[in-house]
């Protein structure tokens, strides 16, 4: 990934601040996420539910409700020379679906039930190409083959309850790459799917990641997966990024400790662990209304001290490619 | 002998349609699947959706009254047993569901609920020098909700009012309450997120440990199965596949499908960084089994024969069946 990094980032997400308005008042969901996002590489946002993992995405595509939530001031996602936070709608609908496209986690309530499979797919292209009728159909009985759907020609016509959940996942992810986009978001896009089947759709979003040098954004909570197919990792928790790695140094020397947590409370396959107690992280992700002033982590914390129930620490470099929100990062084994 | 004996047991669903609603068919969930459970062991199943597992689990409770084959526990029949036995039998075996969001009553609060289990099993009674002495309810309901980690001040708070791995514990309570020697517990840590699900999962160790329990854990996910149980079931459309001790699951596990499910499990660390085992196409529909091996459409290593006789369910070491024509 090293020659990527020098390149200029397609995405770029600065101090990035979703609220939302709630009876209860305003809750902050995401505080401050900022990262880049570079071409041909997979990017994976880990973190419990309730992290701000999906509001992080859904800011970035501006699929959120307006009246119901704001992006703070100095809120930038910078795409291409423009600040996305800003743009009228008539931008994003150049941008969406087009430039940038989403799959998201249920390929059963994500698709439309009233609309063949191929109607869906013929739509995105009618508003994002200038091809004609019958061109368009081409195109997306050729999507459809290069995600690996069986019987492509026939399925085309078939509508979304005729298939099977991994098949739907296949033509969501049909639709976002019909257009060629520069950036996909994939939301949890294997969560709802068994192991063969995700194993399935992981292989093939790596292949047609090679193939067209898309950046992906993976958000998942699943840390295997996010071992299998990403480069670099960012972990959240309740709403903050804590910490940003490549991926061999996050597994092999986690400097927060919830991610060092978190790692460790997986079950690991063939370990030979069977019947030990698995560490566990005690207690519960601080309520977003509720947070505490230090830092938020500092409640489940085996490390904490005064200081991180007083004073939230910043997200700070930690080596190259790396950071870290945590006044006591733990110790970066030597250097090997 | 075996505490749990499963012999052949099927679970036909009727589908009906047409004008007059006749039986046009029958989903295949559970058939003929034969296991035995030793006291204090703790037998995992895993199987992709739609292999049965859950309906498996269910008939054992008799949620679903098994269309074929029978189950002993402990010595009796309870698969066609009377009502009266049946809630014998269900003081004794409990069961803990995937869902901890459906499956609590929301108008009941956590005291209700488990008071609810306990006077109707009457589980609030005691021997003493051979008579039967009532004890207070609320005493019982404190220390279930202290043994599952719970603060007793939430005893009269409602379902809503906990989160997801809190209703698990609450499940899990309700589970213990009618004091039982056999749990079911069918996926129950799927729905938590993983630092959650750790928490749950040493419960679940610890209170097997202090009650004696014997357990079948219903899990997709064949990390946790492997971490928790003792044996494993590997199921397929219906049926075993495999039944291997965990310990071995690595080195001897042999059925293609099993070797699948392994190595489609992504992995520990990104340095173990290997091709995932892709397998082709979907698990087929319960309506009409293929005639042959069920796995036969998406197995790497078939045959012709695999597609005209069904593999039989062979004892391949101590503790290992597989059901598979290829290996030996």
């Amino acid at each position: 990934m090293s020659t990527q990094q020098a390149a200029k980032p397609v995405l770029q997400v600065e101090h990035l601040s979703t609220c939302f308005k709630t009876d209860q008042g305003v809750v902050t969901a995401i505080d401050d996420v900022s990262f880049e996002l570079f071409a041909g590489e997979t990017l994976g946002i880990v973190g419990e539910s309730g992290s701000g993992k999906t509001v992080t995405s859904k800011s970035i595509m501006r699929l959120l409700s307006e009246h119901l939530s704001f992006q703070k001031e100095g809120s930038v996602v910078r795409f291409e020379g423009k600040n996305l936070v800003t743009a009228t709608e008539d931008e994003m609908r150049e941008v969406r679906g087009a430039r940038i496209a989403m799959i998201f986690q249920e390929p059963m309530t994500s698709l439309n039930p009233v609309f063949t499979v191929g109607w869906q797919l013929d739509e995105a292209l009618k508003y994002h190409t200038k091809l004609d009728r019958t061109e368009r159909k081409q195109r997306a009985i050729e999507m459809l083959e290069l995600v690996e759907m069986p019987n492509a020609k026939r399925r085309f016509d078939e509508y979304p309850h005729q298939l099977s959940g991994g098949m739907r996942q296949r033509v969501m992810i049909a639709m976002a790459l019909c257009c060629e986009p520069d950036i996909l978001i994939a939301d949890e896009p294997t969560t709802a799917l068994d192991v063969t089947i995700q194993a399935q759709i992981l292989r093939l979003m790596d292949e047609l990641k090679s193939k067209l040098n898309t950046a992906i954004m993976l958000i998942t909570h699943d840390l295997g997966v996010v071992a299998q197919t990403c480069d670099r990792v960012l972990v959240m928790y309740a709403g903050r990024v804590v910490e940003a790695a490549p991926i061999a140094q996050l597994f092999d020397a986690p400097r927060h400790p919830y991610t060092k947590a978190l790692l460790g409370s997986i079950p690991k396959s063939g370990r030979r662990e069977h019947g030990k107690r698995l560490p566990t992280i005690e207690g519960l992700v601080p309520s977003l209304f509720d947070l505490p002033p230090g830092c938020r982590f500092a409640a489940r914390c085996a490390y904490r001290d005064d200081h991180c129930d007083a004073v939230e620490p910043d997200l700070t470099p930690a080596g190259p490619q790396r950071e870290v929100r945590c006044h006591y990062p733990l110790e970066a084994p030597e250097a090997n | 002998m075996s505490l749990l004996l499963v012999e052949g047991l099927e679970m036909h669903f009727p589908v009906r349609g047409g004008v007059l609603n006749r039986v046009v068919s029958h989903v295949h969930a559970v058939n003929g699947v034969s296991f035995q459970v030793q006291r204090g062991e703790t037998l995992g199943v895993v199987g992709e959706s739609g292999c049965g597992k859950s309906t498996l689990g269910k008939c054992l409770v008799r949620l679903h009254q098994p269309t074929g084959g029978s189950f002993e526990y402990d010595g009796v029949d309870y698969s066609h047993s009377n009502h009266s036995e049946l809630m014998e039998y269900r003081s004794r075996v409990q069961m803990i569901f995937q869902d901890p969001y459906s499956s609590l009553n929301p108008r009941l609060t956590i005291r209700d609920c488990l008071r609810e289990v306990i006077l109707f099993h009457e589980t609030n009674y005691v021997e003493r020098g051979g008579v039967r002495e009532p004890i207070d309810a609320d005493e019982l309901i404190l220390e279930l909700v202290r043994k599952v980690g719970l603060r007793e001040d939430s005893v009269d708070k409602y379902p809503h009012e906990f989160s997801g791995g809190q209703r698990q514990r609450i499940g899990i309570a309700r589970a213990l309450a009618c004091k039982p020697e056999f749990l079911i517990a069918d996926e129950p840590v799927s729905a938590l997120d993983v630092s959650i699900q750790a928490q749950v999962l040493n419960l679940l160790m610890d209170l097997k440990d202090e009650f004696g329990l014997t357990l079948i854990f219903i899990s997709h996910d064949l990390k946790v199965i492997e971490h928790f149980c003792d044996r494993v079931l590997v199921m397929y459309l219906g049926s075993i596949v495999e039944e291997v001790p965990c310990e071995l699951l690595h080195e001897s596990a042999q059925h293609p499908y099993t070797q699948a499910l392994l190595g489609a499990n992504p992995i520990n660390h990104p340095s173990e960084k290997r091709e995932l085992t892709v397998l082709e196409g979907d698990v087929p529909s319960p309506f009409d089994l293929p005639k042959g091996c069920a796995f036969a459409g998406r197995c790497p290593i078939v045959e012709p024969r695999c597609r005209e006789a069904r593999p039989p369910l062979e004892t391949k070491a101590s503790g290992h069946r597989s059901a598979c024509f290829l290996i030996d």
